[in-house]
């Protein structure tokens, strides 16, 4: 009988079936050591943080403090940067800074750096000064630019103590709450980690007067927990500044010169 | 010559093979189970093995339980020499609004036998475009951000509180 399949492709064939079978058994064998199944988050529901209400208005009679504006300084320039557009202005003491926008393009200027060729020389509170072949620009807020500008100046903190206690705002929380780029024109906080574990967050610089300033917290303090909770991780940290505006009580627990203390406050309507 | 030619391709076939039956759902949970410790997991997936590589259609990235993104699609290349995960254009949650532009055009993790001591990252969307590297002795992760020009407006504190480098660009570091 002659033959019809070639002895070669049979023989490769059955390498190949073999080859197959031996992957396909480590293969297995690998399987046996590896989880079947998959991991699930355990969501808590809700708030994970329980708080007693309380309203101390009502108690002590509080009412928000309004800051008093501060007047600018000279304004002897003559010439204007009108190319540009003056979106906020940051008077930090050991670092102020601007941030104007040309266009699509936003850039932030400290004093010393230059913007096409004009080079930031000062910064008073409304105002930018540039200087360019020895002439001095003035750059100052337009008018139809100041509305809702999230760089703008922080509202007028409505932190109060009176007999030891002391009052937050809930108008204020939420505006921090909601303007997450505000709370980084006050305050620059780091991780604090120890054998790998975050285990809280230093405050590394304050805003003289800032909100964070009249709450008591000062340079070098590590927030260790809010509200009896470890701050051990930074999902705690969203979930409790993501919840921040419904809380009646805040404790922070803090590490001062090696010392463990508490700050208390309440929360008013 | 001829058998070294032979032996080679059945060497290349042998790997296929390992490559189509590599349990690539069971090496998924094993990769959820290391990430866990860092808090990252992925719920309401479906996972579907393709041969070479593997699909994740749909899921729930949880940053501990905190709800990170409704990811569409996930497609991960382990072909052992060349491994690589890339997450399909998706959008962060509500809750992470207050935090970042929701929208991200993609992310991307590859780690090759031709660099084997560190995993890369790329990462584009409103936010600007990330790229990161991963360190696996030193432990050490390392990313640096070009921040879209919405981001430099809204969130121009936040940035100052990266580190500032060349081009207009931000570098985070952190070990694990």
């Amino acid at each position: 009988m002659k033959q019809r399949i070639n002895p070669l492709w049979v023989r490769r064939f059955i390498v190949l079936a073999i080859l197959a079978a031996v992957a396909k058994a480590l293969m297995l064998i690998l399987a046996v050591w590896l989880p079947r199944e998959g991991v699930e988050p355990a969501v808590s529901s809700g708030d994970t943080v329980t708080y007693a209400r309380y309203t101390p208005s009502q108690l002590f009679g509080i009412e928000q403090r309004r800051a008093v504006a501060k007047s600018g300084g000279k304004q002897t320039e003559v010439y204007r940067l009108d190319a540009l557009t003056l979106r906020g202005i940051y008077l930090e003491e050991a670092h102020p800074f601007i941030l104007v926008e040309e266009g699509s393009k936003t850039e932030l200027l400290s004093i010393g750096e230059q913007y096409k060729r004009y080079t930031l020389v000062d910064i008073l509170p409304t105002k930018a000064i540039f200087e360019k072949d020895g002439q001095r620009y003035a750059l100052a807020f337009k008018e139809e630019s100041m509305g809702g500008v999230e760089t703008a100046p922080s509202p007028a903190t409505s932190v109060v103590t009176q007999d030891g206690f002391t009052s937050i705002k809930r108008k204020e929380i939420r505006y921090y709450t909601e303007n997450f780029d505000a709370i980084w024109q006050n305050v620059k906080i780091q991780e604090v980690y120890r054998n790998k574990k975050l285990t809280g967050f230093e405050v590394k610089w304050i805003k003289k007067d800032s909100i964070f300033a009249k709450m008591g917290l000062q340079e070098n303090d590590i927030i260790t927990g809010i509200n009896g909770k470890p701050l051990t991780s930074v999902a705690e940290v969203l979930k409790l500044y993501k919840n921040m505006d419904q809380i009646d009580n805040l404790t922070l627990d803090i590490q001062r010169n090696h010392t463990e203390r508490q700050l208390d406050y309440a929360i008013y309507d | 010559m001829k058998r070294m030619k032979t032996g080679l391709l059945y060497s290349a076939a042998f790997v296929l093979f390992l490559l189509v039956f590599l349990p690539k759902t069971a090496l998924y949970h094993e990769a959820e189970m290391q990430m866990k410790p860092f808090g990252l997991t992925i719920a309401a997936e479906s996972a579907v093995d393709r041969g070479f590589d593997f699909v994740l259609k749909g899921g729930d990235l949880y940053f501990e339980d905190l709800h990170v993104a409704r990811l569409e699609q996930i497609t991960v290349t382990p072909w052992l020499f060349y491994n690589s995960v890339r997450v399909a254009p998706f959008s962060l949650s509500a809750d992470m609004e207050s935090f970042a532009p929701r929208d991200v055009d993609g992310i991307s993790v590859t780690y090759s036998v031709l660099d084997p001591l560190h995993v890369t990252l790329e990462g584009a969307g409103a936010f600007g475009s990330v790229t990161g590297r991963v360190a696996l002795m030193e432990r050490k992760v390392t990313l640096e951000l070009t921040p879209s020009a919405a981001l430099r407006a809204k969130r121009p504190f936040w940035l100052k509180q990266l580190r500032s480098i060349e081009g207009g660009a931000y570098r985070y570091e952190t070990t694990y």
